[in-house]
Formats: C-alpha cells, sequence, structure tokens
C-alpha cells in the first residue's frame, strides 16, 4: 500500500482551515466580551465611583464619544487587544489554554477519553450490526425498504428525545440501568468498576445505536444487492463456493470502502448527537464540559441570560475539531489499505 | 406526478399535521403566547395541575373560570356579581382566585350548598386576591365554620381553607352542590374567578402555574418557521453554489469546492453556538436575544456543505452526457444548458432532499435549542424546561413526550412521502447528502 500523501495533504489543509475560522470566531469573541465588560463595568462606575465616571464622561464628550465607546477603546488598550480579528483569536486561545491549565476540576484528558470510547464503542457496535443484519436483508426487498424507512424516520428525531424515552422506561419505570453518570458513587473497584461503567453506558450507546444503525443497514445491503449482480460473484456462486467465504472474502472487503466513506460521513453527525447525549448522560465526556461552558439561566422578569466561559469553550472546539479530523485521517487509511485505487 | 399508496399515506399525514398546527395556533390567545416567558401572568393558574384529559385515567378536579351569572346595580356605585359553581368531585378544588380587580371596596360572601353563607372578605382591593394566600379569608372561614366541623385552634395549620369551606361534615367529607359567590363592590367591571383544580388545559401545568399547551405550541410555531426557512436557504444556496462549481470547472470552482469540504469538516455544534452568542445581544441582566434571521442564515451556511457538494457531483455527471456536450458545440452557454437540461434534474433533486432536510432540521433545531441558543422558545428549549422543572423523574411523561411525539409525527410524514427516491435511482452520494 502507498501511503496517500495527497488525501493526507488535502485533509490537513483542511484541518488548518477549520483552525483558522475557529480562531476568526474566538476573536470576534474576544471583541463581544471585552465589549460587554466595558458595558457592565461603566454601569457599576456610574453607581460605585461618580468621580471617575464623571471624568470618564468629560474625556468621552471631548473626543466626541460616548462613554461605553470610550471606555471600551481604553479597555483594549489595557487588555493589549489587536485590532485584527485573527490576532486577537490567537491571543483568546493562548489565554484559555493558560486558564485551563490553572482550572484544577477540569479533567480534559479524560473527557476526551471517554468521547472517544463511548462513540467507537457504538461505531464498533453499529458497524457489527449493520454488516450481520445488512448482508442478510440484501435480498429480502420489502424488509430493505423499511428499514430505509426507519432510517429517513429516525432522520428527523433528535437523539437526546430517544435518550429521554430510554431514560423514563429504562431506568425511570423499570429502574434496569442507572439514568445518568459514568459509574456509581462510591466507585467499586477492579471488575465491578468496569461493569458498572458498562452498565452506566448501556443507555447513551444504545440510543447512539438506535438513531444511527439504519443507515448504515441499508448501506450494506444496498451495496452487496450491487455485489451479488457483479460478473464474478455470478461465477463464484456457480462455482459452488460457500456463501460464507463469498461474503467474507468479496462482498466484505468491497463494501468496507463504500462503508468507511459512508462512516467518515456519519462521524460528525454521530459527535454532534453524542455531546448532547454526553450532557444529556452526564458522563463527563466532552458534551458536558461543552454544556458548562455556556450556562443558561431563566430568570423571572428577566428570561433566558446566558454566561459564557470561553476558556473551556474554544480549547473543547479545537479538541472536537481534531478529533474529527483524526477520525476522518484514520478513515482514508482504512479505505486505502481496503482499496489500493484510494492511494 | 403521480403518487404510490406510501406517499398518499404521507400526504394525508402531513395535511393532518398541518391541519394539528392551525388548530393548535386557534386554540391559544396571543396574550397567552406574549407572556409565555412571563411567570408572573401565570400566578393565577394551579401549579404543577395535569392535564384535564387525566380525568379519565382517575378522578381529577379541573380548574374552572367562572363567568358571572348575574350582575345587577346596588345603589348609585356598587354593583353585584354573582357566580356559581357546581362541585362534584370527591376532593376540593386547590383555590379560588379573584383575578383582574379593578381597585375599590369589596364584599365577596360564599354560600355553601348547605345555606352556610361566609363572609370571605370586606375591605379595599386594589390587586388579584386568593383564598389560600390571603389571611383575612383564611380566617373567615375558619372562624364561620369553626363550630360546625369542631375545629380546635391548631387545625388553622393544618387544614387548608379549601378543605374547611368544601368539608361536608367532621370527617372533612366533601360536600357536593352548587357553591354561589358573590361579589359586591363599587367596581366597573366584574372580577374573574377561578377555582382552581387539580387539573388544567391540554398538558397541564408547570411549576410557575404556565399552561404548557401555550408553550408546546410557541415553541413548535418557532420551530417549524425556523426549520421551514433554513431549509429552504440551504437547498436555494446548495443548488446556486453546487450547480455553479460544478459545471464551471475552473480555479475558482476548486476553491469552491475546497470550502464546502471546509463547511462539512466545521464541528457545527460549538460554531453554531458561539456564533449565534456573538450575534446575539444581551445587556447586563438581560435576557439573550437573537436575530431569527441572521441565525437560519448561520445554520443553512453551516449545514449546506454536504448538499451542495451531492448538487456538485450530479452536475458533473450531467455535464458528461452526451446530449450537454452536443449542446455545448453548438454554441450553447452555460447559464442556457444550467438552466434549460441539469436544471430539471437537480431541481427534482432538491425537491426530494428537502423531504429530508425539513424533519432533519426540525430535529438538530430541538438538538441544539438543548444549549439555550437557538432564537425564541422552540421544541428544544420547551424540553430542557421539562428537564429543568423535573418533568422526567416527577413523570410527567405527556411533557417530555409532546415535541417529540410531533416531531416523530412529521419525520414519518415525510418519510412516506420521501420513499421513492431509491438508493439504486441516486446513488451513494445522495445518500452521504
Amino acid at each position: 500500500m502507498k501511503f496517500p500523501y495527497k488525501t493526507v495533504a488535502r485533509l490537513f489543509g483542511i484541518y488548518i482551515c477549520v483552525l483558522i475560522i475557529i480562531t476568526t470566531t474566538a476573536g470576534l469573541a474576544n471583541g463581544k466580551l471585552v465589549k460587554m465588560e466595558a458595558e457592565q463595568d461603566v454601569i457599576t462606575l456610574q453607581f460605585r465611583n461618580p468621580a471617575f465616571y464623571e471624568l470618564l464622561r468629560e474625556n468621552a464628550t471631548k473626543e466626541n464619544k460616548t462613554v461605553v465607546q470610550y471606555y471600551h477603546e481604553k479597555l483594549v488598550e489595557a487588555k493589549g487587544l489587536n485590532t485584527n480579528v485573527f490576532i486577537r483569536g490567537i491571543q483568546l486561545l493562548k489565554q484559555s489554554w493558560d486558564e485551563l491549565k490553572m482550572a484544577k476540576n477540569v479533567r480534559l484528558g479524560r473527557a476526551v477519553l471517554i468521547t472517544l470510547g463511548v462513540l467507537l464503542f457504538s461505531l464498533l457496535l453499529i458497524l457489527c450490526i449493520s454488516i450481520t443484519v445488512g448482508m442478510k436483508i440484501a435480498t429480502k426487498s420489502s424488509f430493505l425498504n423499511f428499514i430505509e424507512s426507519l432510517a429517513r424516520f429516525f432522520n428527523g428525531i433528535p437523539s437526546w428525545w430517544i435518550a429521554v424515552l430510554f431514560v423514563f422506561i429504562f431506568a425511570i419505570k423499570y429502574n434496569i440501568f442507572p439514568a445518568s453518570g459514568l459509574m456509581s458513587m462510591p466507585p467499586e473497584d477492579g471488575f465491578g468498576l468496569a461493569l458498572d461503567i458498562l452498565k452506566h453506558l448501556i443507555l447513551p450507546i444504545a440510543t447512539i445505536v438506535s438513531v444511527f444503525v439504519w443507515e448504515f443497514i441499508a448501506i450494506v445491503a444496498r451495496e452487496t444487492q450491487k455485489e451479488f449482480e457483479e460478473v464474478y460473484i455470478i461465477t463464484e456462486i456457480a462455482k459452488g463456493v460457500p456463501n460464507a467465504v463469498i461474503y467474507w472474502k468479496h462482498i466484505l472487503k468491497n463494501i468496507g470502502i463504500t462503508l468507511s466513506s459512508f462512516t467518515a460521513q456519519k462521524f460528525g453527525e454521530m459527535l454532534t448527537d453524542y455531546l448532547v447525549l454526553d450532557a444529556f448522560f452526564s458522563l463527563q465526556g466532552l458534551g458536558l464540559l461543552l454544556k458548562n461552558s455556556f450556562v443558561r439561566e431563566v430568570i423571572p422578569n428577566v428570561g433566558v441570560v446566558v454566561s459564557f466561559r470561553p476558556y473551556l469553550f474554544f480549547p473543547l472546539t479545537i479538541i472536537i475539531a481534531t478529533l474529527f479530523f483524526g477520525i476522518s485521517l484514520v478513515i482514508e487509511l482504512i479505505k486505502g489499505t481496503l482499496d489500493p485505487r484510494v492511494t | 406526478m403521480k403518487l404510490n399508496r406510501h406517499q398518499k399515506a404521507g400526504v394525508v399525514i402531513l395535511i393532518l399535521f398541518v391541519a394539528f398546527v392551525l388548530f393548535s395556533e386557534l386554540s391559544v390567545s396571543k396574550t397567552e403566547i406574549n407572556n409565555w416567558e412571563n411567570p408572573l401572568y401565570w400566578n393565577k393558574y394551579p401549579k404543577k395541575a395535569n392535564p384535564v384529559w387525566f380525568s379519565i385515567f382517575r378522578e381529577q378536579v379541573p380548574t374552572t373560570v367562572l363567568s358571572p351569572s348575574e350582575a345587577s346595580k346596588v345603589g348609585e356605585e356598587y354593583y353585584l356579581f354573582t357566580y356559581v359553581y357546581v362541585h362534584r368531585y370527591s376532593r376540593p378544588p386547590n383555590n379560588i382566585v379573584f383575578d383582574r380587580i379593578d381597585p375599590g371596596y369589596y364584599i365577596i360572601e360564599i354560600t355553601r350548598p348547605d345555606g352556610i353563607k361566609i363572609r370571605i372578605y370586606d375591605d379595599e382591593l386594589k390587586e388579584g386576591v386568593n383564598l389560600n394566600t390571603e389571611p383575612k379569608m383564611s380566617m373567615q372561614i375558619f372562624s364561620a365554620m369553626r363550630e360546625q366541623l369542631n375545629l380546635k385552634e391548631e387545625d388553622r395549620a393544618i387544614l387548608t381553607p379549601m378543605k374547611i369551606l368544601f368539608a361536608k361534615d367532621v370527617n372533612f367529607a366533601t360536600l357536593e352542590g352548587a357553591y354561589k359567590i358573590e361579589v359586591l363592590c363599587n367596581c366597573d367591571k366584574p372580577p374573574q374567578v377561578i377555582v382552581q383544580g387539580e387539573a388544567y388545559g391540554l398538558l397541564g401545568t408547570d411549576n410557575y402555574g404556565r399552561d404548557i399547551w401555550v408553550g408546546f405550541v410557541k415553541s413548535m410555531r418557532n420551530t417549524l418557521y425556523l426549520a421551514l426557512v433554513t431549509s429552504v436557504i440551504i437547498v436555494v444556496l446548495g443548488v446556486l453554489i453546487g450547480s455553479i462549481s460544478g459545471y464551471f470547472d475552473n480555479e475558482l470552482s476548486k476553491v469552491v469546492t475546497f470550502l464546502l469540504e471546509v463547511l462539512t469538516a466545521l464541528p457545527v455544534l460549538p460554531i453554531l453556538i458561539v456564533i449565534t452568542w456573538v450575534i446575539s445581544t444581551q445587556g447586563m441582566g438581560e435576557k439573550v436575544s437573537v436575530p431569527p434571521l441572521k441565525f437560519m442564515l448561520l445554520l443553512a451556511f453551516l449545514l449546506m456543505g454536504k448538499f451542495a457538494k451531492t448538487i456538485r457531483t450530479i452536475t458533473i455527471k450531467e455535464k458528461a452526457k452526451e446530449y450537454i456536450m452536443v449542446e455545448v458545440s453548438l454554441g450553447a452557454s452555460g447559464v442556457y444548458i444550467l438552466r434549460r437540461h441539469i436544471g430539471p434534474v437537480i431541481l427534482e433533486h432538491a425537491l426530494r432532499h428537502f423531504t429530508f432536510l425539513m424533519p432533519r432540521i426540525v430535529a438538530l433545531i430541538s438538538l441544539f435549542g438543548f444549549f439555550g441558543m437557538i432564537p425564541g422558545t422552540n421544541w428544544g428549549s420547551f424540553m430542557i424546561e421539562a428537564m429543568e422543572q423535573g418533568a422526567l423523574y416527577g413523570s410527567k411523561w405527556w411533557w417530555i413526550l409532546s415535541p417529540g411525539a410531533a416531531m416523530a409525527f412529521l419525520s414519518l410524514g415525510f418519510t412516506l412521502l420521501a420513499l421513492s427516491p431509491s438508493y439504486e435511482e441516486e446513488g451513494i452520494e445522495a445518500w452521504l447528502s
């Protein structure tokens, strides 16, 4: 197998562009944060230090600006913020990493491991089910139509609503599985801990699988159908080669190429859904951290108020983009081994 | 266009869904919709009430809004309004609220079915009042019924005024029958009298007393509006960008194709959240407000990558066909070929894709709503509030199920309608989109 330099270079290019977009977004967010800080400071000064506020107002009037505009400019100068959005984004990212290192209660490595573990396990399960079921139903068109309908049906239902249903039935009504968390408290030891974690992960994994598996089954079944129409497969059947050998040696290898493309495409969607499920089930992965980086409160007489923690948010966004890039890269390499034409 | 059996079923489901949306819109008032996020407006409604249809499974005292059965003028300034409430349940109601009070002097009397008349209020009133929280009213009820029910001083702390008012005997069995409420006041309009029960509305009420059905309708309206417009924008942008970059093979189209790939590789959820926050306006202590049009354009831009890539692939395939090459050699312009030949093919795909996209965007909006950064009330924020108020663990399944069931119904309609575009016809690219 030749190393797919072109594909890897293209993926790197995409990744760099994604990083540029994230950095620019961080720059915009940084600008807004400073603006909000200026607005809040001016309101506070008005009441707590009227003399200083008066001085600010005089200076602002001299420069034909509002107090907030004047104070904002001074604040930007004092913080050493660049006027270029991209550079301002880099400044925020650097500051975020520094603050993140200081934050002792944020365990990023653990969150990444949990996210990857749950996602990859779910993906593996989906692939196993789809290959087994998809190959079986390839010749049963009415059943296949039904699976395709299910795939489209689940496309229109948010995964976390399925999770709510599962929790309602299996955790609250029948108390079979825990409703949330990664493990029981206090944690058990050794094998008991592994079993406990597995028990806690069953509902999140079942949710991901039940939402995405139908599309994978349909893809495998349709590709298997196509393979069965190929002359070399008809010849193999005519020669009396056992079905198991045909499936294993030819069909699985050929559908693997399509399946890996499909997996790469679906991984982004799965990751998005996982982030919400992670927050819902409090699995302590990237989703919960992402949710915690935005605090949404309903305040009577005011409505919904959102406070933002950039030091947590942007490193997480970069990690999510990197995960996506890493998985895409691995899938491209797998595709290369499956089909030398790809390389 | 001939529809098959499944597609006909899909059309029927979608028509039923539209009828349901219209019925829902008509079932709630504009004032209720506008005040959904204002808990003070819902003060007079029963809190944590079950839906009215719950009475099918077990007896529930419904909430009743009374209208005056009689109104007469007493003297020069005073009016007497008479309300009649007929109670036929084994449990008493939860509260009686006197709302929409015109400031003035009020005398309020309640005559029980057994003829006992209790003057519950005799003083100035400036705003709404209710039996459970107004000490004067509870004191009057307690004093009037003390002898009849053999009440002791400590019962004042144990028994609610409603339990005493509706008690038949010393065993506190509920006295069924017609309760007459008379309000004498120097006011211009009658107060609204609400007998709060255990049940209210189609979906009950939440912890603030808000009618959940109103929240459901408001969030459905917003979600469908956002999803519909966003889907249309995605289709329009995708068709334009995909077809142009697919037909004209130059450096610019290569750059556009690469940018589309970048779009598909972006982590949509965090980027959407942060840009939505950047474009939102929120002063100190003020609620977050997101401009819907900007949000829809942003969402469409972030999500159109895959669809535009598919359109691009279809355009390239069509362009390679012989009849197109003949047209080109005859001197047909690119715009003409796109409009005359390739356009119908991609438009057909776009239409099919729309049936796939619309329910997907509805699901995505409720998914993003989980993070609270979607403009207005939507099914995501509606579900978040349900969770925050303990609907899941409080077994208020109707609250949790309602938006999901509506989404499932919509998805089923589109699924059946779009059943025909098959894998053989559209290939892997369409499935990937």
